[in-house]
């Protein structure tokens, strides 16, 4: 099927953009992976109905962040990756990491093939699941209901930084 | 996930009622990919026709293009008659070339298209020596891939869309924004001090002006209570036979203003003059196109005519009523099915293609500005006037309608926003105009120029 070719191929999309951003030595290559890491997460959103929040990954983490890392790594000495060498006590605690990672992958697995039948029985029974609503008007709705006071918190955090950073800047101006 | 019903159609009828992954890959290609390809490559071409006869009508010359479509037959002439001497062949060629229908296959200088495409494929791909190789490669795919993907879900008439999707307006916010990465690829993969300073400047402005651009789509899925596409154009339908007044700009100043502010900002995300110091031959020898030949080089520039034309669709759509005719919209309806899709392609045209005709003008008109300005001119006047405007729509909508969610507002049939008549619809222009105008004056009054911290701020500039 088309869809299981698509979902597939997201999937290998996601994990060789995490792969590649976490071994690339180049700093730029790395952060485009990290990139197509992320378009592949887009694509998984899509596949759970969530266009809203696939739209939003692209806009916050593409088009926001990734250009942010992007811009970041210019700013290293050595973005090729020639000089730097990975130390010791950072490889093995990056094997440590991966291990761990790898037990809570084990587990979610574990548990997503307990349940695959379950699911497909769900499926397979017309009017079992609930109507797919319109999700963007779902999140709108708890945004500016229930959880109102957080995005709130949220808003006037991401203003001080801003108005922080501008102080800064204004800062170092007046010094020369 | 959902493929859509014409993609399920296409593919049972391949193979079938459960129809196999080939006729679905089909279908895909067929339904999605095509018409994108046979509707924005000719829509490109249309952009770089327009410039160029703008151009030459601005400078009082001829412009380039004037070859004409009869160079096939000039071909044909010289291959059929080779064994001629070559002044019989002149004249053979002159004699035919003098009959009189085949003026008309110089019409706009249309052959200049294909001319330009066999030259910009037959150049030298040629990739120089420091250059990143797969990312200096791969960059004008992925700029024409994020200029092309937005036309999927522009509503081209009653029922000519690629993919109809509930998010369709962030849909198009979201996947143009992916030229950014390409930019910056290209001006990093260059390996060239100027490539990556024009990238990075290109960068700065394209995501600066995506707030701005953003902002002016909220406020529109705002008043109209969805982000489809194809229900905005619906919502601003109007029956009579002035159904310009249904059209979303002349709704409230509120939204001509974000209009005007969709406009700009997608003039600077397109990076054409005034906003063009991405490019800037003077400083940047061009910017992040400097090292690229060849079709490589002719990606960007095919980007940059198609992101025109996207800009020029949003603005219609969203505010112009898309394909909607200004003059009344219900004789159109009576008509039969095909002559309406084709009036209402052409009616879209005709809207895109005024906005493009205004981005060239301006381009020809205006010199560049300085990048300090542009950022002044995103960040202090476009980004506070949005939210203004904003706060300002939801005034509106709260006085008229007593609501502000869109649940009642939306998903009524077109109209609701007028339900409150004329002396409403007066009322809800003359207050907001009448106290910019108070606020003008008092501001004008009591300051005169800058805030000194803002001067400060800005470099010193006035």
């Amino acid at each position: 099927m088309i869809e299981n070719l698509l979902f597939w191929t997201c999937c290998l999309v996601t994990v060789t953009g995490a792969i590649g951003a976490a071994t690339m030595r180049n700093l730029f290559h790395a952060a485009l992976m990290l990139g197509l890491c992320l378009a592949g997460v887009a694509g998984l959103y899509l596949f759970l109905e969530a266009s809203y929040l696939a739209c939003i990954q692209v806009i916050v983490y593409i088009g926001g962040i990734l250009v942010l890392v992007l811009f970041a790594t210019l700013f290293s000495s050595d973005i090729k990756g020639a000089v730097q060498r990975t130390p010791l006590w950072l490889r093995l605690s990056g094997l440590v990491g991966a291990g761990l990672a790898a037990l809570v992958a084990g587990r979610l697995a574990q548990i997503a093939i307990a349940h695959a039948a379950n699911l497909d029985r769900t499926r397979s029974q017309p009017g079992q699941l609930p109507d797919v609503i319109d999700g963007t008007r779902a999140i709108g709705d708890l945004l500016v209901g229930p959880w109102l006071v957080p995005f709130l918190v949220a808003a006037m955090l991401l203003t001080a930084a801003l108005v922080g950073a501008v102080a800064i800047v204004t800062r170092y101006r007046r010094k020369p | 996930m959902t493929l859509g019903p014409a993609v399920d159609a296409l593919a049972q009828w391949l193979s079938g009622p459960d129809p196999a992954w080939w006729a679905v890959g089909a279908a895909i290609v067929a339904v999605w990919v095509l018409p994108v390809l046979a509707v924005v490559f000719p829509v490109a071409a249309i952009g770089q026709i327009i410039e160029r006869k703008v151009a030459a009508a601005m400078q009082r010359r001829h412009g380039p293009n004037t070859v004409g479509i009869d160079g096939i037959v000039r071909l044909v002439v010289r291959l059929g008659g080779f064994f001629l001497p070559r002044a019989s062949q002149d004249r053979l060629v002159e004699r035919i070339c003098a009959l009189p229908g085949l003026g008309l296959l110089k019409v706009l200088g249309l052959g200049q298209l294909a001319a330009d495409g066999v030259k910009m494929i037959g150049k030298e791909d040629f990739i120089p020596a420091g250059t990143d190789g797969l990312i200096f490669r791969a960059a004008p795919y992925l700029a024409l891939t994020g200029a092309f993907l937005p036309f999927a879900v522009i509503p081209f008439a009653q029922d000519l869309v690629a993919l109809e999707v509930p998010v369709a307006a962030l849909y198009a916010l979201a996947v143009s924004g992916v030229t950014v990465i390409a930019l910056l690829m290209a001006g990093w993969g260059s390996g060239n001090k100027f490539s990556l300073l024009g990238g990075m400047r290109a960068v700065a402005q394209v995501i600066s002006y995506e707030i701005p651009v953003g902002l002016a789509i909220a406020g529109v899925v705002l008043w109209c209570g969805t982000m489809d596409l194809h229900q905005i154009v619906a919502h601003q339908y109007n029956g009579e036979w002035y159904s310009f007044l249904g059209w979303n700009i002349v709704q409230s100043p509120f939204l001509f203003l974000l209009a005007c502010i969709l406009f700009f900002g997608g003039l600077a995300e397109c990076q054409r003059t005034p906003f063009d110091m991405a490019e800037a031959e003077s400083e940047l020898v061009s910017g992040f196109n400097t090292e690229y030949s060849g079709l490589r080089w002719g990606m960007f520039a095919m980007a940059e005519y198609t992101e025109m034309i996207l800009v020029g669709c949003l603005v219609s759509t969203l505010f112009l009523g898309g394909y909607q005719s200004p003059i009344g919209e219900n004789w159109i309806i009576t008509l039969a099915p095909w002559l309406q899709t084709i009036l209402h392609v052409g009616i879209f045209a005709a809207k895109f293609t005024a906005f493009v005709v205004l981005m060239v003008w301006i381009r020809w008109t205006l010199p560049r500005f300085r990048v300090d300005q542009v950022m002044r001119l995103c960040w202090l006047t476009l980004v506070p006037l949005c939210l203004v405007c904003l706060f300002g729509l939801a005034l509106t909508m709260l006085l008229a309608n007593g609501t502000v969610t869109g649940a009642a507002f939306g998903r009524l049939p077109a109209m609701q926003h007028l339900a409150l008549g004329p002396v409403g619809y007066l009322l809800a222009w003359a207050i907001p105009v009448a106290v910019a105008v108070v606020l003008i004056v008092l501001a004008r009054r009591k300051y005169g120029q800058m805030h000194p911290a803002l001067r400060e701020l800005t470099g010193g500039a006035s």
